[in-house]
C-alpha cells in the first residue's frame, strides 16, 4: 500500500485524520473538564436562587456521599443521615438567636414500624408508621390540621400521657360528624372501624420488639390531605415520647429539621444552625442548610435530570472519543501490518500487539488530553460566561476526566489489536488486513463505527433538547395551572414551604383580610380580577329527592368570590358560576370529580348538596383540571365552591376555616409587578398593622423553569459538541478509506472517469451515511425520550427544529465528508496516484 | 463533429509531438528531475518501444502522453491537442476515449470481476450496460478468458490478470496504447502470450508505445527510443 511504504512504523495516521482526532481528544477532555465543572457551577447557580428567593422554612441535612461523583448538586436524595442525638439537638437549636421555630421529623429510613391492636375494633393487628415529631413539626411546614390540634409542649416530655396525630389517609374515610349520613363507607371493614383516629379517642398499641410493654395513645388531631408532601400514611408522636424510636440507629435513619426564622432573616438562621450543627459534628462539617420551598420543587426536578444528563452526555463524547480513536488505529494496524506479522511470526504474543497499538494511542492522546484538561479549567470563567453558567472545575473534576480519557483510549486499542492478532501472521505480513480495497463501503467495519458515532452525535442533540424541552413544558403545564399573574394575599401563615415571610413577632394588629381589604385591593391599577377564598375541608353529601342515599364524601369547601373563577381560569362544563347576587345564597358550583362521586354530575334537575347540615342547590359544574395543572388553591376537582359569606350558613361549628386569602390577577400576567404595588400600597395604606403576606404562587416554578432552561441549553450545546466530534468521526472515514484507496482511484481516473463521477460517489456514499446515522440517532433518542420521559413523568418532547437540524447537519457532514477528501485526492495527478509519488 | 477517438495527426503525420519536455517532482525537499528536455515525434500507426534503466523516465514520459501527469515544461501535444491547455473533464474524455493503458502491475480493481473491470471505461464513455458487458465479454474471449469473466482478480494468475487488464486497454479500442512494462512481472510463456496479443494490437492500426526491459519486445518494436537519466539518448 501506497501510504504503508510512505510512513515509518509506529506513526499513527495520516495529517489530517490524525490533526483532527488530536482536536477531538483535546475537546473532548475540555468538554468533560467544563462538563463536571459546570455540574457546580449549577449548584451555584441554584444557590443564587435560593438565596434570592423568599423563604420563612428551611432544611438541615448532610450532603450525600454521591457528591464524591457530582460535587453537591445530588444532594437531595437519601442524604440525610448523620448520627446525631436528636434530644441533645432539641436543647441545642432553640437557643440559637435566628432561630424562632423548628420542626423535627425523620425521613423516611427513619420510620419504625409497629404493630398495635386496638380493642374492640381490631380483629387482627396491624403494622403503621410512627413519625415521632416535634409540637412544632406541623407548623413549621405549614400543614394545617384539619381537625382537633398539635401537640403541646407538655405532652412532648418524658413520662407524660402519649398523644398522636393520625393522618388524612387513617382519619378521613372513617370520620363522622354531627349531620353526616347515619351509615359512613368504611376503607377496610375487618381492621379499621368507624371513630378510629378521630380526636379524642384512644388506641393501645405495644412495639413489635417488646410485645408485653403496651402503650396508650390518645389521638389530639388529624392531618388533611397533603399530597406530596410526604406525611400521609404515617401516625405523629411527640418526638419526646418514645425513647425506642427518637434516636436513629448508628446512623442510619436520620432527621430532617425545619426551621423558622426570626423576622424572616433566613441567612442569619441558617449560618446559625449550620454553624451549630457543624460545630456538634465535629470538623468534617457534613450539614447544609436549604430552604425548603425551592428544595421542594425545583431539587425534585432538576437534580435528578442534571445529574443524569450531564453523566449521559459526558458518557457520550467518550463514546464518540472512543469510536473516532478505533478508526484511526485500525489504519495504524492496517499500515504496520508487515512489522506486526514480522513480530507475531518470531512469538510476540497477543498482548504485545495491543501494547503497540495502546502506545501508539496514547502516544496520539497525551497532550492533546492534557491540553484539553487545562484549558477547560483554565478557560472556565469564559465558558461560564458563554454557557450562562458558573464553571468551577475542581481537582476531582481534572482527576476523573484523565481517568474517563485514559481509559476510553485503552479501550478503544482493543479492537484494532484484535485485528491483527485474528488474522495468521503470514497473512498480515502480506498485507491482507486493508479495509477499504476490494469492498463496497458498507462491509467496512468502520463504517459501522461511523454510523454509531453520527447516530451517538444526533441523538445527544435530539435527546439534549427533548428532554429540556420537555420538562419546559411540565413546568409550563404547571405555571398555565398557577396561573404566572395570580398575586396571593394571605395571612402570616407558614405553608407547605410555599408560604413566605415570618409569623408577625410584633404588637400591631394584623390587617384583617375580608371584603374591604379585597375592594381597595382590586381597584389597584394592573389588577383584572379578585376574589376573596376561604377554605375547609368538609363532609359533602348529596341532598333532596335526587340525592337519597348517596355517598357522603370528605371535600373541600371553598367560599369564593365571583371573580375566583377568573383569577384562576376555571371553566364550566354545565350550569353557571357564582354571581354578586348568591353572595348570601346557599348556591354551590361542583368540581368534576366530586360531581361524579356524588351522582349529581350534569344532572337536569336541581341537584343539592348537604354541607354541614345546610343544604345547597348546585348552580354549576366545572370542567375536570387539565393534567399537569397545579392548584395551589384548593383541587378544583374534588371541591365545593360556594359564596364566601355562605359559609356562615353551614351549621356545623366543628368545621374551621383553614386557609384565608385574596388572590388577584395581574392584567398582563406581570405578577411580580403587581406584587410590588400590592407590598407598597399594603405598607403605605396601613402603616400601623401587621401586613399580610404577598406572594406568587407561580413564583417558583418560574425560577426553576428559568433554571432548567439554562441547564437544558448548556446540554443541548455539550450534545453538539458530541455531534460535531462524530462529524469529525466522518470525516476521518473518509480521509482514511480515500487514503487507502488512492491507487484505485487513480485507475479509475486513468480509465475515464471524471472528477464529478468520483466525488459523486463519494459524496453519495457519505449521504447515505450520514441520513441512516442520522435516522438511527433520532429513532434512539425517541427511545430514549419515551423511557425516560415515563420514567421521570414529563411530556415526550421530540423537537422537530433539532430533530431537522441535527439530522440536516448529519447529512451536510456526510456530504462534506465525501467530497473534502476526494476531491483533495482527485485533484492530484492520476499518474501520481497510482504510483503513491504525492501522498496525502 | 469529430470523436476523440479520431486520430487527427500533425502535419507531418505524428499522433504524439513532445517539445522540450521537462518533469520535476518533489520528494520530500528535494526536486527530482524526471525529464530533461525531452522532445520526440510518434507517428500516427507507429510501434515504439521506450526502454531504458530504471529511473530513467519511461513510466513519466508514457504518463504524460497519456494524460495522467501534467508537465512541469515544455509541451505535450497528442492528436493534436496540447494537453496542458485541456481542463479536467477534457483530460478524462481523452483518457477515456483515446488512451489505452496497460499497466505494469495489471491495476485491475479487487472489488470488480474480470468483465466489470474490463467494462470499466466503457462505463465511464456512457455505454448501456447491456453493451458494456456484450463488449467486455468480447474482449475477454479474444484475449481466451471468456470462462474467467467472473472472476475475481485475486482469483486470476499473474497472466491472467495481465490479459485482463489489456482487454480493458482495448475495449473502447483506442487509438494510442501506453504499455508500461506490460510482461514485467510475467512468466515467459505469458510474455510470449501478451507480447502476440500486443501484435496484433498494432496490426489492427493502433499507435503503440511500450516502455520496456524486455528486449523481445524492444527487438520488435518498429522504433526504439532509449531514455537515461530523463534525456532521450537514442531515436
Amino acid at each position: 500500500m501506497i501510504a504503508r511504504r510512505s510512513r515509518p512504523p509506529g506513526r499513527l495516521g495520516l495529517p489530517l485524520p490524525h490533526f483532527l482526532t488530536w482536536v477531538c481528544f483535546l475537546v473532548s477532555a475540555a468538554l468533560l473538564v467544563t462538563a463536571l465543572g459546570v455540574e457546580g457551577g449549577m449548584k451555584g447557580r441554584l444557590e443564587e436562587a435560593v438565596a434570592e428567593a423568599p423563604a420563612d422554612v428551611f432544611e438541615v441535612f448532610r450532603e450525600g456521599t454521591r457528591s464524591r461523583v457530582l460535587g453537591d448538586l445530588v444532594l437531595i436524595e437519601g442524604c440525610y443521615q448523620f448520627p446525631l442525638s436528636v434530644r441533645e439537638l432539641l436543647q441545642e437549636l432553640p437557643s440559637l438567636a435566628g432561630v424562632a421555630a423548628q420542626g423535627i421529623g425523620p425521613t423516611a429510613p427513619a420510620v419504625r414500624t409497629k404493630r398495635f391492636e386496638k380493642e374492640p375494633f381490631m380483629t387482627t393487628q396491624e403494622a403503621l408508621d410512627f413519625l415521632p415529631v416535634t409540637p412544632d413539626y406541623f407548623a413549621v411546614r405549614g400543614i394545617p390540621l384539619a381537625a382537633g390540634r398539635s401537640f403541646t409542649t407538655s405532652e412532648a416530655r418524658d413520662g407524660a400521657p402519649v398523644a398522636v396525630v393520625g393522618c388524612h389517609g387513617h382519619w378521613w374515610p372513617q370520620q363522622t360528624h354531627p349531620g353526616d349520613p347515619p351509615e359512613t363507607v368504611k376503607i377496610s371493614p375487618d381492621d379499621l372501624k368507624a371513630h378510629e383516629f378521630v380526636p379524642g379517642d384512644t388506641l393501645t398499641f405495644r412495639l413489635e420488639a417488646t410485645s408485653s410493654r403496651e402503650y396508650t395513645f390518645t389521638i389530639v388531631g388529624t392531618l388533611p390531605e397533603t399530597g406530596d408532601l410526604g406525611v400521609d400514611g404515617y401516625v405523629f408522636v411527640p418526638i419526646g415520647a418514645l425513647p425506642h424510636v427518637d434516636e436513629p440507629e448508628e446512623g442510619r435513619g436520620g432527621f430532617r429539621f425545619w426551621c423558622q426564622p426570626h423576622g424572616g432573616e433566613l441567612e442569619r438562621a441558617m449560618a446559625d444552625v449550620q454553624a451549630a450543627l457543624e460545630e456538634y459534628n465535629g470538623p468534617d462539617g457534613l450539614v447544609r442548610c436549604m430552604p425548603s420551598r425551592i428544595s421542594q420543587f425545583v431539587f425534585r426536578t432538576l437534580s435528578k435530570t442534571s445529574a443524569a444528563g450531564l453523566l449521559a452526555i459526558s458518557g457520550l463524547a467518550l463514546l464518540v472519543l472512543a469510536g473516532n480513536l478505533v478508526a484511526l488505529l485500525m489504519l495504524h494496524v492496517v499500515n504496520n501490518s508487515p512489522g506486526i506479522g514480522v513480530r507475531r511470526s518470531l512469538g510476540a504474543p497477543a498482548l504485545a500487539v495491543f501494547g503497540e497499538v495502546a502506545l501508539a494511542a496514547l502516544r496520539l492522546a497525551a497532550l492533546p488530553s492534557l491540553l484539553g484538561l487545562l484549558a477547560g479549567a483554565a478557560l472556565s470563567p469564559w465558558t461560564g460566561r458563554l454557557l450562562g453558567e458558573s464553571v468551577r472545575p475542581g481537582l476531582l473534576s481534572l482527576t476523573l476526566s484523565a481517568g474517563a480519557v485514559l481509559a476510553a483510549t485503552l479501550l478503544a486499542a482493543l479492537y484494532p489489536a484484535s485485528l491483527a492478532v485474528s488474522l495468521p501472521p503470514g497473512r498480515v505480513m502480506r498485507g491482507a488486513l486493508p479495509l477499504a480495497i476490494g469492498r463496497p463501503f458498507w462491509v467496512d467495519p468502520r463504517t459501522f463505527i461511523v454510523l454509531l458515532l453520527v447516530a451517538v452525535g444526533v441523538g445527544a442533540v435530539v435527546t439534549a433538547a427533548g428532554v429540556g424541552r420537555g420538562v419546559d413544558a411540565g413546568i409550563e403545564a404547571y405555571l398555565a395551572g398557577v396561573g404566572e399573574g395570580v398575586v396571593e394575599v394571605k395571612t402570616p401563615q407558614p405553608g407547605m414551604g410555599l408560604a413566605p415571610g415570618a409569623p408577625s413577632a410584633g404588637p400591631a394588629a394584623p390587617l384583617p383580610i375580608d371584603d374591604r381589604l379585597l375592594a381597595r385591593l382590586a381597584g389597584l391599577s394592573g389588577v383584572e380580577a379578585s376574589t376573596l377564598a376561604l377554605s375547609m375541608p368538609a363532609t359533602v353529601a348529596p341532598g333532596g329527592p335526587s340525592g337519597e342515599g348517596g355517598p357522603a364524601v370528605t371535600a373541600w369547601v371553598a367560599g369564593v368570590s365571583p371573580g375566583y373563577m377568573q383569577v384562576w381560569d376555571l371553566r364550566l362544563s354545565g350550569g353557571r358560576w357564582l354571581e354578586e347576587a348568591d353572595q348570601d345564597s346557599p348556591v354551590a358550583v361542583v368540581g368534576h370529580s366530586l360531581a361524579r362521586q356524588l351522582g349529581i354530575e350534569g344532572s337536569e334537575a336541581p341537584a343539592e348538596l348537604v354541607i354541614g347540615g345546610t343544604t345547597f342547590t348546585v348552580v354549576g359544574w366545572l370542567e375536570p383540571r387539565q393534567s399537569g395543572v397545579l392548584d395551589f388553591a384548593v383541587d378544583r376537582d374534588n371541591a365545593v365552591f360556594i359564596p364566601h359569606r355562605s359559609l356562615t350558613l353551614i351549621e356545623d361549628s366543628r368545621y374551621q376555616v383553614t386557609s384565608l386569602a385574596i388572590f388577584l390577577r395581574a392584567a398582563d400576567r406581570d405578577g411580580a409587578g403587581l406584587a410590588d404595588e400590592v407590598t407598597r400600597f399594603l405598607r403605605d395604606r396601613y402603616p400601623g398593622h401587621t401586613l399580610p403576606q404577598v406572594r406568587q404562587p407561580a413564583g417558583d416554578l418560574s425560577q426553576a423553569q428559568l433554571m432548567q432552561r439554562r441547564t437544558y441549553r448548556v446540554f443541548t450545546l455539550l450534545g453538539g459538541l458530541v455531534l460535531a466530534m462524530a462529524v469529525v468521526g466522518l470525516v476521518n472515514l473518509f480521509f482514511l478509506r480515500t487514503s487507502e484507496m488512492r491507487r484505485q482511484i487513480g485507475v479509475r481516473r486513468a480509465l475515464g472517469a471524471t472528477l464529478r463521477r468520483i466525488v459523486l460517489r463519494h459524496m453519495a456514499e457519505g449521504a447515505v451515511l450520514g441520513t441512516a446515522g442520522g435516522a438511527l440517532g433520532v429513532m434512539g433518542s425517541w427511545v430514549v425520550l419515551s423511557a425516560t420521559g415515563r420514567a421521570l413523568d414529563w411530556p415526550v418532547v421530540l423537537s422537530a427544529p433539532w430533530i431537522g437540524g441535527a439530522a440536516a447537519l448529519a447529512l451536510a457532514a456526510g456530504i462534506l465528508g465525501g467530497l473534502v477528501p476526494t476531491l483533495s485526492i482527485c485533484r492530484q495527478p492520476p499518474g501520481g496516484l497510482i504510483r503513491g509519488r504525492t501522498p496525502l | 463533429m469529430r470523436s476523440s477517438g479520431d486520430i487527427r495527426p500533425t502535419e507531418d503525420g505524428s499522433v504524439v509531438v513532445l517539445r522540450d519536455v521537462t518533469k520535476v517532482y518533489r520528494k520530500g525537499r528535494v526536486d527530482v528531475h524526471a525529464l530533461r528536455g525531452v522532445s520526440l515525434e510518434i507517428a500516427s500507426g507507429d510501434h515504439v518501444a521506450i526502454t531504458g534503466p530504471s529511473g530513467s523516465g519511461k513510466t513519466t514520459l508514457l504518463n504524460i502522453i497519456g494524460g495522467l501527469e501534467p508537465v512541469s515544461g515544455g509541451r505535450c501535444i497528442v492528436n493534436g491537442r496540447d494537453l496542458s491547455r485541456l481542463n479536467d473533464h477534457q483530460l478524462s474524455v481523452f483518457r477515456n476515449r483515446f488512451v489505452g493503458f496497460i499497466f505494469q502491475s495489471y491495476n485491475l480493481l479487487p472489488e470488480l470481476n474480470a468483465w466489470q473491470n474490463v467494462a470499466l471505461p466503457l462505463l465511464y464513455a456512457g455505454v448501456p450496460a447491456r453493451e458494456r458487458y456484450r463488449k467486455a465479454m468480447e474482449a475477454l474471449e479474444r484475449l481466451g478468458l471468456g470462462e474467467r469473466a467472473s472472476h475475481l482478480p485475486a482469483e486470476l494468475s499473474g497472466g491472467e490478470e495481465q490479459r485482463v487488464a489489456i482487454a480493458r486497454a482495448l475495449v473502447v479500442r483506442p487509438r494510442l496504447v501506453l504499455a508500461d512494462e506490460p510482461t514485467g512481472n510475467l512468466d515467459s510463456r505469458a510474455q510470449a502470450e501478451v507480447l502476440s496479443y500486443l501484435k496484433e494490437l498494432h496490426q489492427t492500426g493502433a499507435t503503440l508505445v511500450i516502455a520496456t526491459h524486455n528486449p523481445d519486445i524492444s527487438d520488435s518494436a518498429r522504433r526504439v527510443v532509449r531514455l537515461s537519466d530523463g534525456t532521450v539518448v537514442s531515436s
